[in-house]
């Protein structure tokens, strides 16, 4: 016990730190687009005229601007969501977890390799845009191109991951970032709420390592909604899709009241 | 799941050889194939052991020392690699023997693990006769890993 304190102090230390260091990159990225607005607006005109992304990136910016110029003006009518989820069984709830969200946010969708199998055959609406790990690589080609998980994290308001499989949630704890996913959490701006469902087997949530990853991910500022024991099995699968729908709006909005007032 | 019936199925884990990868992700729980989804899931009251294969650089690394911690304290036991020269002198950590992997000590010892869980006494006394204590690293620091003769 007395050997863990000063560890554990550390660790706060270290947590510290690099939430310092992630916000002055933050700050420093923030002026470096300022710098390229001209650049960035010249080639999203251009590219608005051949591709529906383009147009996409083009409101996104624009909203932002918007903003930046009026600080006191109330938050868009529709948050943006990021929706993420991971090779898992209850990935199968995905659809639904999706659906819950689109009727309250704009959507967009974060896939990881191992997912794929899981919800292929799943059937999501046409107007819904999902991002696998092969467009962070496609669409680079040189210096000044979009850099996509940049560009997904930009646009966020909220992240979720449901499920998340204990595969991601090791690597989110250790900072590994080999996916588009992980590449995303790993630049996550830690001001905007990020949440994760975990869904794994009985015998790896009672794990040390499991305990070790959630308080890591606790101390970065994760919100996790705890997965539930099924009784027939020895599973602890993913929150409801309604719950974990519910709680990230009670929190969003919450947070939303705190900042604004009663608008 | 395919990796939770193995996990159930077995008494017995054996990994041999285990390479530096899978050695990083036993200690960082990380879990993306077959393997160490396995290892991740593990009831640790069944014995698992390692038998690890690396470069001699490696096996002296500050990470190799922090990884071979871990999986100590996770309840891996370690089958001490053996130092070689191979022919165009380059000098490794081979894996061990296989005999010496399947060897009477090794059974023992999953014996003790399996069925005398509680009795400490009786497994240190095995630990004592069959494994010692090494020292890794340029410190000199001592490690508390079990290492197989």
């Amino acid at each position: 016990m007395d050997s863990s304190g000063p560890a554990r102090e550390k660790g706060k230390a270290k947590a510290v730190a690099r939430r310092t260091r992630a916000r002055a990159k933050a700050k420093a990225k923030a002026k470096a687009k300022a710098k390229d607005n001209t650049k960035a607006n010249t080639k999203a005109k251009a590219e608005a005229n051949t591709e529906a992304k383009a147009k996409t990136n083009t409101e996104a910016k624009e909203k932002t601007n918007t903003e930046a110029k009026a600080e006191c003006a109330p938050p868009p009518e529709k948050p943006r969501v990021l929706l993420a989820c991971c090779g898992s069984i209850c990935a199968a709830k995905f659809e639904r977890v999706c659906r819950h969200f689109l009727e309250w946010a704009e959507v967009k969708v974060v896939l990881t390799r191992s997912a794929l199998p899981y919800i292929g055959d799943q059937t999501f609406p046409d107007d819904l845009l999902a991002c696998i790990d092969e467009h962070e690589w496609l669409t680079w080609k040189q210096i000044g191109d979009p850099v996509v998980h940049i560009e997904l994290r930009e646009w966020a308001d909220i992240m979720i991951i449901a499920p998340l499989s204990l595969n991601t949630l090791g690597k989110i704890a250790g900072g590994l970032c080999d996916n588009l996913l992980t590449c995303i959490v790993r630049a996550w701006d830690y001001e905007k709420p990020f949440f994760v469902a975990p869904s794994m087997e009985s015998s790896e949530w009672i794990d040390s390592l499991t305990e070790d990853h959630a308080m890591a991910i606790d101390e970065l500022g994760i919100h996790l909604i705890p997965p539930v024991p099924q009784r027939a099995s020895e599973y602890h699968a993913m929150a409801q899709p309604f719950t974990i729908y519910s709680s990230v709006r009670a929190s969003y909005e919450l947070k939303m009241k705190g900042k604004y007032g009663q608008v | 799941m395919l990796h939770v019936e193995l996990r159930n199925w077995a008494d017995i884990m054996v990994i041999a050889p285990l390479s530096t990868n899978t050695l990083g992700k036993i200690a960082l729980g990380l879990c993306d194939n077959l393997l160490t989804s396995i290892v991740r899931a593990w009831d640790y009251r069944k014995p698992l052991f390692v038998a690890p294969s690396m470069s001699t650089c490696i096996w002296e690394d500050f990470f190799t020392e922090r990884h071979l911690n871990a999986i100590d304290e996770l309840g891996i036991i370690l089958i001490r690699p053996v130092s070689i020269t191979t022919a165009s002198g380059e000098r490794e950590h081979a894996m061990a023997e296989p005999s010496t992997i399947c060897s009477d000590g090794v059974a023992s010892l999953a014996l003790v693990h399996l069925y005398l869980d509680v009795n400490v006494d009786a497994m240190l006394f095995l630990i004592n006769t069959h494994c010692t204590v090494t020292s890794l690293g340029t410190n000199g620091k001592p490690v508390s890993a079990i290492f197989l003769n």
